[in-house]
């Protein structure tokens, strides 16, 4: 079995939907639906399998068997780490294995060194991993988690001593500690945070350039403080819409999906399950609306943005 | 290695601690006086005068005798804070070479950092006679609501005194590291404080050896200085109305009638009613005219009303960012000299829902923060670790001037953030990156840090390229900026630590200056 190999080779594949791939064939549960409209072609496994409601091996077994089944299949191009990679924006962070080896003339003790070396590797892993928290922490556990780690990692408590390598990594583990802490304590939302959240992504594309075109290079995906807000959103949008195929509601769904096509970058599956909700969606009231979306499928972000507040009146 | 030293330097006065017998202790000056007044003189023969000799000659040689500049460091000649300073001082504030507002006392212009760098060498010396050893280095406190620029500058001044400057810190935390360092178990504190000429208050939590800033916000601009001037205008109006002599153009006048002021204002504190009795204020047609008045408390309560509802809206935008209400608050510490008024205690009382912690010193709580701070550092001991932020939002400006915000205000430093960014049109080849400092949404209202330019963009449709901007902010609040091509792989990069008023010339020239003078009073 390839799990039993070294994790870190499965955990770099990265998936993408099979071509001809038809969502209607599969009926997901909302988390399977979820963690199916995050396969786009660049985001790998061991990022995938943290990012449902399911646990970490009920992910591995449903990307397996969507795998087996042909709906999905491996990128064999290794471009997908990098938009994560770059995203973290950890400098360096990825080498330090090979750099950092423990040593007894450092003003630091060997077991601190290791921590170090320790904490590195969970950096790109899951945010509650590295705080060492369960899922379900509360606002306290998490402050305490993140206080007692900042107590151990922050640099001050390593002024002016001779740290050789280990300064500049303490110093990026304390920035990762942060921002973990920071996307795990984000009250949860309400509607109207993502709607400030797109309207700020709107904007944002703007602020970088005139063109439309620019609104792909600063979607709200890198904004970072934004990235676990809409994943939230996303998660949340996503499970009522796979309830409503479920129940065949067909126009609720899209409504959701369209919603989540409008702030997500849009993944093949996202593109296919919106067409096919379109397609199946056929209530009388909402006709004049669906031609509308129709004519703006795929056009420009702020077509788009249009007819989704258009979207927004009627409904 | 010498002994480590913390300084409050304040708009109105300065206080030293060092760390003793295992705890902090403020450090009184040879007067036997535990704060020093922020006052720079020259006298008639030339000679230069700190602190106290500096204030007892302010009425006498009041042209020559300068004051408050921590309201004009780090500002530029044309912001309204300096033209607003500059339209009271009795001494002559004059455009450097930089933008930069400057004293003129004789033929010399004084740069802030210098009279800054003045007042800390002082402060330095008063700990070294106390501890009967050299000082090399220094925490130094600031308003949690100075720019980056005003920090810069305030290093300098360090560097000129001699100093080496461990950390900048702000002032509300100093005092809440002190606060904390008596306390144990879990808490919130705000720290309300208001000092001669800024306004700061900040949220704190702190628990399991951790003090956390929330949030911070303030005013740099609005302290006891201000509600001074309002008593010195207050009575210049009612003289004018009495003795129909104006007195503004006075710089003597001016001089003892704010004197005056600040010590009605402190009497009002403890009384009802001051008396402001000034013989001979000057002379007309040949008479002396005297000044001889009374000020109540409520008049100076409604002078200054405003002043302190001002206040209180900063703390509300405070709590606002921590997440927090009033309520939930556990603890307020006052702390600035000004926090001595009736009025500003029961506004604090009545806006918190409760007393405020009276423990500590509002005078010396902020020195002696600094000197636990870099005793923390420099120490095996750690105690209490401070999370600290940072008070102003940084950010890059972007087509049509807007301001990207990367780092927001609040934010727990050090920290990294990077955002990708594209040309405006086609076959751009390079980008000018300017780096900001504020919270307007608007570029040019912000305080511009530095700026650089990446070139070399291969040609591309415009909205092409992948230009990621990164911001760093050390643990020592130093920030700097890079942007690199994603698609060359080419960088460029700044650190932001020359925004100083001073050129780096000008600045070692003033502290090889000052090191010589030191030099000279020794031998």
């Amino acid at each position: 079995m390839q799990e039993q190999e070294s994790g870190t080779a499965v955990g770099r594949r990265v998936l993408r939907l099979a071509p001809g791939f038809d969502p209607g064939g599969i009926k997901p549960s909302s988390v399977e639906f979820f963690l199916l409209s995050r396969i786009d072609g660049r985001t790998p496994w061991r990022v995938l399998r943290e990012m449902g409601g399911m646990s970490v091996e009920e992910s591995d077994l449903c990307l397996e068997s969507w795998l087996a089944a042909g709906f999905v299949e491996v990128c064999h191009s290794d471009c997908g780490d990098q938009g994560l990679r770059r995203s973290l924006s950890c400098e360096g962070s990825t080498k330090v294995s090979d750099s950092l080896r423990v040593d007894p003339s450092l003003d630091l003790d060997l077991q601190t060194q290791r921590r170090v070396t320790e904490l590195l590797g969970l950096l790109e892993g899951p945010d509650a991993l590295l705080l060492g928290v369960s899922d379900e922490a509360n606002e306290k556990d998490l402050k305490r988690a993140y206080f007692k780690l900042s107590r151990e990692f922050h640099p001050d408590r390593y002024f002016r001593r001779n740290l050789g390598p280990y300064r500049n990594q303490i110093e990026i583990i304390f920035k990762g500690i942060q921002k973990a802490y920071e996307n795990l304590s984000r009250p949860p939302l309400a509607s109207s945070v993502v709607r400030d959240a797109v309207l700020r992504k709107k904007e944002n594309g703007i602020l970088s350039s005139d063109s439309g075109h620019s609104q792909d290079e600063s979607t709200p995906g890198d904004f970072q403080g934004l990235r676990s807000e809409r994943e939230q959103r996303a998660r949340e949008l996503m499970r009522a819409a796979a309830q409503a195929i479920s129940q065949n509601h067909f126009s609720e769904a899209r409504r959701c999906l369209e919603i989540v096509a409008d702030f997500e970058p849009e993944t093949p599956f996202l593109r296919q399950t919106l067409a096919h909700v379109r397609s199946r969606s056929v209530d009388p009231v909402e006709a004049v609306v669906k031609e509308e979306v129709g004519q703006s499928l795929f056009s420009s972000p702020s077509r788009k943005s249009e007819t989704r507040h258009r979207y927004v009146r009627t409904g | 290695m010498g002994r480590v030293i913390g300084i409050d330097l304040g708009t109105t006065n300065s206080c030293v601690a060092v760390f003793e017998d295992g705890r902090p202790i403020v450090v009184p000056n040879s007067g036997g006086y535990k704060t020093t007044p922020s006052m720079f003189g020259v006298a008639d023969d030339g000679k230069r005068l700190v602190g106290h000799l500096a204030k007892r000659q302010a009425i006498t040689n009041a042209r020559h005798t300068v004051f408050a500049t921590k309201r004009l460091i780090g500002r530029r000649f044309d912001d309204t804070e300096a033209q607003r300073t500059l339209e009271f001082s009795p001494f002559e504030i004059v455009r450097g070479p930089n933008d930069d507002p400057r004293v003129r006392i004789g033929e010399k212009a004084f740069t802030c950092p210098e009279i800054a760098g003045i007042i800390l060498r002082r402060m330095k010396r008063v700990a070294e006679e106390y501890l009967g050893e050299p000082v090399e280095e220094a925490v130094i406190t600031v308003p949690a609501y100075f720019t980056d620029t005003q920090r810069q500058c305030t290093r300098d001044a360090g560097k000129i005194a001699g100093l080496e400057v461990l950390r900048i810190i702000n002032e509300p935390t100093a005092a809440a590291l002190a606060y904390g360092m008596t306390r144990h178990g879990d808490e919130k504190i705000a720290v309300y404080d208001l000092g001669g000429g800024t306004f700061d208050i900040s949220i704190l939590e702190m628990s399991s050896g951790v003090l956390e800033v929330l949030a911070t916000a303030g005013n740099t601009f609005l302290g006891g200085e201000d509600l001074d001037r309002r008593i010195v205008t207050h009575l210049v109006q009612g003289f004018e109305k009495t003795a129909k002599i104006d007195l503004k153009g006075d710089a003597m006048a001016l001089q003892r009638l704010k004197d005056a002021a600040e010590k009605a204002k402190c009497d009002l504190s403890v009384r009802e009613v001051a008396e402001v009795n000034l013989p001979f204020i000057t002379s007309s047609g040949g008479e002396p005219q005297h000044l001889n008045t009374e000020i109540s408390r409520e008049t100076l309560e409604d002078l200054v009303q405003d002043i302190v509802e001002e206040t209180l809206k900063s703390v509300d935008e405070c709590l606002a960012d921590a997440g927090l209400s009033a309520s939930e608050v556990n603890q307020v510490v006052i702390v600035g000299g000004q926090t001595r008024m009736p009025m500003v205690q029961e506004a604090v009382t009545r806006h918190f829902g409760r007393r405020p912690h009276k423990g500590v010193n509002p005078d010396e709580v902020v020195a002696l923060g600094a000197v636990l701070h870099a005793h923390m550092l420099v120490e095996e001991e750690k105690e209490l670790l401070l999370l600290d932020v940072t008070p102003l939002s940084l950010g890059i400006s972007t087509f049509g001037g807007h301001f990207a915000r990367l780092i927001e205000r609040n934010t727990t430093v050090p920290v990294t953030k990077a955002h990708i960014f594209t040309t405006t049109r086609d076959d751009q080849s390079a980008v000018k990156i300017r780096v900001l400092q504020g919270e307007s949404d608007l570029a040019e209202e912000n305080d511009l840090l530095g700026e650089f330019i990446l070139a070399g963009i291969p040609l591309a449709p415009k909205g092409e390229p992948e230009i990621e901007v990164s911001f760093d902010i050390d643990s020592s609040g130093m920030v700097s900026v890079s942007a690199r091509d994603l698609a060359t792989g080419s960088e460029q990069s700044i650190a932001v630590n020359s925004t100083s008023t001073l050129t780096s010339e000008e600045l070692e020239q003033l502290v090889a200056d000052h090191e010589a003078g030191e030099v000279r009073l020794k031998g």
